[in-house]
């Protein structure tokens, strides 16, 4: 961490290897598509560059980074949109191929939109990610209360929905 | 459904513990990012030079005439060779450390 403070690029590909996966998977889960969400981990990173200085204890790193990212995800959304709708609409245009795809992964990601924003956010740190309600608390800038809340009725919310899909 | 189950769902969810093509897009980013900074910086002290160098022209212009006149040859190439040296130190060392400073 002071390597990347320094201004080592070897030390912050690190922090990249390091953190990458918990993020990009944490911002699947957000947006709801894979694409965008790996975009947006690369905007967050040159951010987090941007902004190293400005971190006050490097033991924050990880909910200083998850938090930009939930920051920055709320702005990304409204322009990923209005590009994926016009790439949509480019694929219908070219031939058709099957493409593989995971009957359970698709109905996780649709269970997951049908919660509201913060709760998939909370849901996707505490459940999926493993953190305490403290810690996503902290990150996403919500009350603990309200994230114990929101992951509470969340995990009911995507039982209730995979167990219906489950039994069909 | 138990939780079990649920976080089965969530691993299949995964994006891949390590991805070098993900790594290098980021640090590509970061190059030009940082590219760009120091572009910027070195734009912005050759404007502040060129100004300083036009308000004292005339000033500069009077006293190389006057160290002109009482310096011979010799002292005025070690002075030249002096400057040249710093200023290559300079670029060669990167005194100019990044992300230290934050612009945006």
């Amino acid at each position: 961490m002071s390597a990347s403070l320094a201004g080592s690029d070897a030390a912050f590909s690190r922090l990249v290897d390091r953190h990458q996966q918990a993020l990009r998977s944490f911002l699947r889960r957000v947006s709801g598509n894979d694409a965008d969400a790996d975009e947006l981990a690369q905007e967050v990173f040159l951010a987090a560059w941007t902004k190293l200085r400005l971190l006050r204890s490097p033991d924050m790193f990880r909910s200083w980074l998850f938090g930009m990212a939930w920051r920055m995800s709320k702005t990304f959304k409204r322009s990923a949109a209005r590009r994926r709708a016009r790439d949509e609409a480019w694929h219908e245009l070219q031939p058709q191929e099957q493409v593989p795809t995971n009957d359970l992964r698709l109905a996780l990601n649709r269970a997951l939109s049908t919660l509201s924003e913060d709760q998939r956010a909370a849901v996707a740190l505490c459940l999926a990610g493993g953190w305490t309600h403290d810690e996503a608390s902290r990150a996403l800038e919500i009350p603990l209360g309200t994230v114990k809340s929101h992951v509470s009725r969340g995990r009911a919310r995507l039982e209730e929905i995979l167990g219906d899909a489950h039994e069909q | 459904m138990s939780n079990d189950t649920l976080e089965n769902l969530f691993a299949l969810d995964e994006a891949p513990a390590v991805d070098p093509a993900f790594r290098a897009g980021v640090m590509r980013a970061v190059a030009q990012r940082r590219f760009l900074i120091e572009l910027a910086i070195l734009a912005c002290v050759s404007v502040v030079l060129l100004i300083v160098l036009f308000a004292s022209g005339e000033a500069l212009a009077a006293a190389a005439a006057q160290m002109l006149s009482s310096m011979d040859m010799a002292g005025l190439t070690l002075v030249i060779a002096g400057g040249v040296a710093f200023l290559g130190h300079a670029l060669v060392t990167r005194a100019i450390s990044l992300p230290r400073r934050v612009f945006f």
